[in-house]
């Protein structure tokens, strides 16, 4: 606890806590905006920490993660359109209730579930890390390959729409990871005579292009949808004591379902929401009030997508595993900051671990206070034209990538990605899988290879591993889950009632 | 051409875009020298994933053709909301066109035809009117916006934070007198 308290010391210094604020507000308002993800904010914001402290820099992008997750409810509420995609089980009730007449209380309950949930998680977060860390040191090669599988594996199963669509992403962004220069053996692969892939695909444009030029694209695809937003009365944002205790139970409860999903590697935010609305739902006394403006969806949607962000930073923090994909951006800053990720962090740089969970919490208070403050503000600001944010996020984007090594070629992968990632959402291949195969492409290998080395029994070794042999056992059920339940549930249609 | 046919269209299109994909990876993966020092070598995980995207490729194919429904339901959305989202007008012009717009502000300073400056500019005009759909009223708001971004980041990026942008070519220079 001590380390935790000269944390929270530290980050409530001018700067540390200038950079919360302003990471907070920032991801409130990208958040709330339809069409502007936290994803494409903390990407691009990425280039311009380059130059920054290192703690300072993380401080903020976490920041952001927290702002932007929260600022999705009052679009959600107000236009229907949710400002992130965590946010789309808040739109259910958020808007109808609204539409009743009570946008202020819609949106209080949302941006206190958010703040509670967000602690919630972040109590585990500071509980459950450390000891966390101290088990990951007993991985090896198998384990970490194991579990990069699981990922990729767990994250296509849950991802919305097909599974195979979401393995098909992962792979495909394991993929795009392999050309260039193989940092196991040196050895050059997959340039097919183009001399500008000897260093490969860098990470930073192939994020700008899938996070931010894909969303332009769809933007401008999408340019004809108009949204048309509830005008918020004189009412004060805020929910009598007295209804919040009658929340208490579905809260915690949603809460915990948004860490636990959240600390699964690579799964999201919008999971979270989609699973603790639907068990809201199902252990509610009043189940048929759901979508039609039920403060119970609000707040279990609320609670858990905001607890998911704390949830995800466990793996993030103590294996090196994005438990989501903004994490895997997040874990992408601390490689560009030289800050090797895994469960050495704790060892090496324990006060940044300690100062990042402390940011966390404190983003958390400063998000309730800042949507509480500004919530009208914001609504009104949600409207803008995306003629005039498009072009200046895509110059943006440009600067990023051309820093980042003074090659126009940076540029056109961005541009590159930004078309495949736009083709591959039209398609309904989900992203983030994309994004967290070509994150962990490289370990992917690297374990693989050093584990092969390693054992004398090949791949068989696996078995000589207790946790790796779990992790893969749990893959292979986890790939197989979703044709049981197909076979189930045709069998129950078939079977005589 | 309902729901389920374009559908399955846009999945076999996929497919055959991955399994030519996958093809692709294979070819290169055969070009890499054996392994050295390690059981495996560089080509190990290539054609594992090349293999892996292959065979996602014949299943998403074969759902398509056999019509198998391979998308999970979709999630408790109110009929509104999911009628909304089927009823927003798509506008696969301008999105092509946004992409031919980047991608000659890209091609230009790539060519050194024009600096940061001038091709940012120009960027923010043409991108902008496409999205503004030909407002001439937003040019009011463009114009500064294009100006500040172009002109304003090239001084702040370059004599403030010391960051290269990309610059004309000389010999254009020469040639223009500038």
């Amino acid at each position: 606890m001590g380390d935790l308290a000269g944390a929270l010391l530290f980050v409530l210094h001018p700067w540390p806590f200038f950079y919360i604020l302003l990471g907070t507000s920032l991801g409130i308002f990208v958040g709330a905006v339809p069409g502007l993800t936290g994803g494409m904010l903390i990407t691009l914001t990425l280039p311009l920490t380059f130059y920054m402290d290192s703690t300072l820099a993380l401080i903020l992008l976490v920041a952001m993660y927290v702002g932007s997750v929260s600022g999705g409810l009052i679009s959600a509420t107000l236009l229907r359109m949710p400002g992130t995609p965590s946010s789309i089980m808040t739109t259910f009730d958020g808007y109808p209730m609204a539409q009743q007449g009570q946008p202020e209380r819609a949106l209080a309950l949302g941006i206190g579930s958010s703040l509670v949930g967000g602690l919630i998680a972040g109590a585990f977060l500071v509980l459950l890390s450390p000891p966390l860390s101290r088990w990951a040191m007993t991985f090896g090669p198998f384990e970490y390959f194991t579990m990069v599988l699981m990922a990729i594996v767990l994250i296509a199963s849950i991802s919305q729409g097909s599974m195979v669509k979401g393995l098909i992403a992962g792979f495909l962004g394991i993929a795009f990871a392999l050309p260039g220069l193989n940092e196991s053996d040196g050895q050059l692969r997959l340039t097919f005579g183009f001399h500008a892939l000897d260093g490969g695909f860098q990470l930073l444009p192939v994020l700008l292009g899938v996070f931010v030029m894909s969303q332009i694209i769809k933007d401008a695809y999408e340019i004809g949808k108009q949204p048309v937003s509830l005008e918020l009365g004189t009412g004060r944002v805020r929910v009598s004591l007295r209804e919040w205790r009658g929340h208490a139970v579905n809260i915690l409860r949603s809460s915990v379902i948004g860490t636990w999903i959240g600390i699964l590697p690579g799964v999201g935010a919008s999971i979270s929401a989609i699973v603790a609305y639907v068990t809201a739902k199902n252990v509610s006394d009043t189940p048929e009030k759901f979508g039609t403006g039920h403060a119970e969806g609000i707040v279990a949607s609320e609670s858990a997508n905001n607890a998911n962000v704390g949830g995800a930073l466990i793996p993030m923090i103590t294996m090196g595993i994005p438990g989501s994909p903004i994490d895997a951006i997040l874990l992408s800053a601390l490689i560009l900051h030289n800050i090797q990720p895994g469960p050495l962090l704790f060892i090496t740089n324990g006060d940044f671990v300690w100062a990042l969970m402390a940011a966390y919490l404190v983003a958390n208070v400063l998000m309730f206070l800042i949507m509480t403050a500004s919530v009208r503000w914001i609504a009104r600001a949600v409207l803008i034209d995306k003629a005039y944010m498009l072009p200046v996020i895509f110059v943006c984007c440009m600067i990023g990538a051309y820093a980042l090594s003074n090659r126009m070629y940076d540029v056109w992968v961005v541009v590159g990605f930004g078309v495949i990632g736009f083709f591959l959402d039209r398609a309904r291949v989900p992203l983030g899988p994309f994004v967290i195969g070509f994150v962990l492409a490289g370990i992917f290998e690297v374990e693989l290879r050093s584990s092969m080395q390693m054992s004398e029994a090949g791949f068989l070794g696996i078995f000589d591993r207790p946790i790796a042999t779990t992790f893969l056992v749990l893959s292979i059920l986890m790939l197989f889950w979703p044709f049981v339940q197909s076979w189930r549930r045709r069998t129950k249609k078939e079977s005589p009632s | 051409m309902s729901d389920t046919s374009g559908r399955n269209r846009t999945n076999l299109l996929l497919a055959s875009a991955l399994v030519l994909f996958s093809g692709l990876l294979f070819r290169g993966a055969l070009d890499i020298p054996p392994p050295f020092f390690d059981p495996l070598g560089s080509a190990a995980v290539p054609k594992l994933v090349a293999g892996v995207l292959l065979v996602l490729a014949l299943v998403l194919g074969a759902s398509a053709v056999f019509d198998v429904r391979a998308e999970e339901p979709a999630g408790p959305m109110p009929a509104a909301i999911e009628a909304d989202e089927k009823a927003a007008p798509a506008s696969p012009v301008t999105a092509a066109a946004a992409v031919l717009i980047t991608a000659a502000y890209v091609g230009s300073m790539h060519a050194r035809l024009l600096d940061f400056a001038a091709a940012s500019t120009l960027f923010v005009l043409a991108l902008g009117m496409l999205l503004a759909r030909g407002r001439m009223r937003a040019l009011l708001v463009l114009v500064p916006l294009a100006l500040l971004l172009g002109y304003g980041f090239e001084w702040l990026f370059t004599r403030v934070l010391f960051i290269d942008l990309p610059q004309r070519s000389i010999l254009l220079e020469g040639l223009s007198g500038g």
